[in-house]
């Protein structure tokens, strides 16, 4: 459990009577601090009513807290030594029963997905594999002359004009290689 | 693009998890496919799967043109991280000249760089701030949405054929997310195929999707069309009786929520 202050204010109001307690919040759950309390009047105002919940309302937060009849008959003297723990079974039991709610809405999901979706989704994946996307063009941008097309020109021209000096030079080396084998 | 069965292993303290489990999708060109689902879901590894950016153990089949991916493809996709790595003290022409004369190839002189660049900027929208600053967290420069534009614009100079985008319109205010996909789209029209995560969109936003991949702890619980979702998960039995953001219940949907 997270300390999130050393001491608590809390007001028991059972009935007519209002007690105010000091409860600190320690790892081992609320605990009662005795030199601030009324210890004897308290225990025997809970044991009187016979209270099996007692709803209390923080000053500066409103939590809704639950205290079982074992823990309030319980002496002063174990309060002391035990403390009054919070009700956190309860919520570990809430936060599981969430943790399922969630885990049964994803796992039906998921059934529904591979029952209506999957199936179809892989059949239309295999016609998709005859279909060539190669001949749509993308626009670089709005303008006439589109970036790609840009590019792709530019690059175009510099192979035509390898494409030439290539076949110059080879020409070039015929005519040697002819012209070294008169010589010969 | 297509991608089929497509499963992320990774090893956590000696564990292996499941990161993405069995996800297939197609998106053809001039469509924006959109990757919805909560934190932690998978979508920034799935996008990072599509770009082949992802190592470890990534299996299935994902081809491009019916090719499968190379270094050639790599070269003409587009990818937008979600942060934006730009320098501060550049302003937005100079940062996309910078990324013009490193990434277009030499055959283009500085000149013809330059020009691009200029298109691109006109194409953004970005010709009001293209004299400002970036900025960063010492310095002011232009806003968020204007960074988000030029993180776009450093990948547009390159001219992708498949754009990638990283929650693009993350913590950006609901006209400017709607401007930044507006211009998503005028990309897409022009014969690009466009793959975004996004987190949280408007029902605007969300409308403007063809495609929709949802995501839950790896698993997809929904793909198809954006108009179809709430259909669909009305027909398998999950509706409301409430007019929502159909984003919102389907966020809900991938963390569990009952509606």
């Amino acid at each position: 459990m997270v300390i999130i202050y050393n001491h608590f204010f809390y007001s028991f109001l059972l009935n007519k009577v209002t007690l105010i307690a000091i409860l600190r919040l320690s790892p081992r759950g609320f605990e009662l601090c005795p030199s601030r309390l009324q210890c004897q009047t308290l225990t025997t105002e809970l044991t009187r009513h016979g209270l099996s919940k007692l709803f209390f309302t923080q000053m500066k937060y409103s939590v809704n807290c639950l205290l079982k009849k074992e823990m309030l008959t319980l002496s002063w003297q174990k309060w002391k030594i035990a403390g009054i723990a919070p009700d956190s079974k309860h919520v570990t039991e809430q936060s599981e029963a969430l943790e399922h709610e969630r885990k049964t809405v994803r796992e039906s999901l998921i059934l529904a997905y591979d029952k209506n979706i999957a199936t179809r989704l892989k059949a239309e994946v295999s016609s998709m594999e005859v279909i060539n996307f190669n001949n749509i063009t993308k626009d670089a941008c709005t303008s006439k002359c589109s970036c790609s097309i840009f590019i792709g020109k530019k690059i175009q021209k510099e192979n035509i004009t390898l494409l030439v000096t290539t076949y110059l030079f080879q020409l070039l080396l015929y005519f040697l290689n002819k012209l070294m084998q008169g010589i010969k | 693009m297509q991608f089929e069965d497509l499963v992320y292993k990774v090893k956590v303290n000696q564990k292996e998890k499941t990161i993405l489990n069995g996800i297939t999708g197609v998106v053809c060109p001039g469509e924006i496919l959109a990757m919805l689902g909560p934190s932690g879901s998978g979508k920034t590894t799935l996008l990072t799967a599509l770009g082949g950016r992802l190592n470890g153990k990534l299996t299935g089949k994902t081809t491009y043109n019916n090719q499968p991916f190379s270094g050639s493809m790599k070269r003409r996709t587009g990818f937008v991280a979600q942060d934006d790595v730009l320098y501060p003290h550049l302003t937005v022409t100079e940062t996309l000249v910078f990324t013009a004369l490193l990434r277009l190839p030499k055959t283009l002189t500085r000149d013809e760089k330059v020009v691009h660049v200029e298109r691109v900027i006109s194409e953004l929208g970005l010709n009001n701030c293209r004299n400002s600053m970036i900025g960063g967290p010492l310095l002011r420069g232009i806003s968020g949405g204007e960074k988000r534009r030029v993180s776009i614009g450093q990948e547009m100079l390159i001219n992708p054929s498949l754009l990638l985008l990283d929650e693009p319109t993350s913590g950006l205010d609901s006209t400017t997310a709607l401007r930044i996909l507006n211009t998503i789209k005028k990309l897409a029209s022009g014969g690009r195929t466009v793959v975004t995560t996004i987190h949280q969109p408007s029902s605007r936003l969300y409308y403007m999707f063809d495609k929709v991949v949802l995501l839950s702890e790896g698993c997809p619980i929904y793909y198809g069309p954006a108009s179809t979702a709430l259909e669909y998960f009305s027909s398998v039995g999950f509706s409301t009786s409430v007019t929502v953001n159909p984003a919102d219940l389907l966020l809900d949907l991938a963390n569990g929520n009952n509606l």
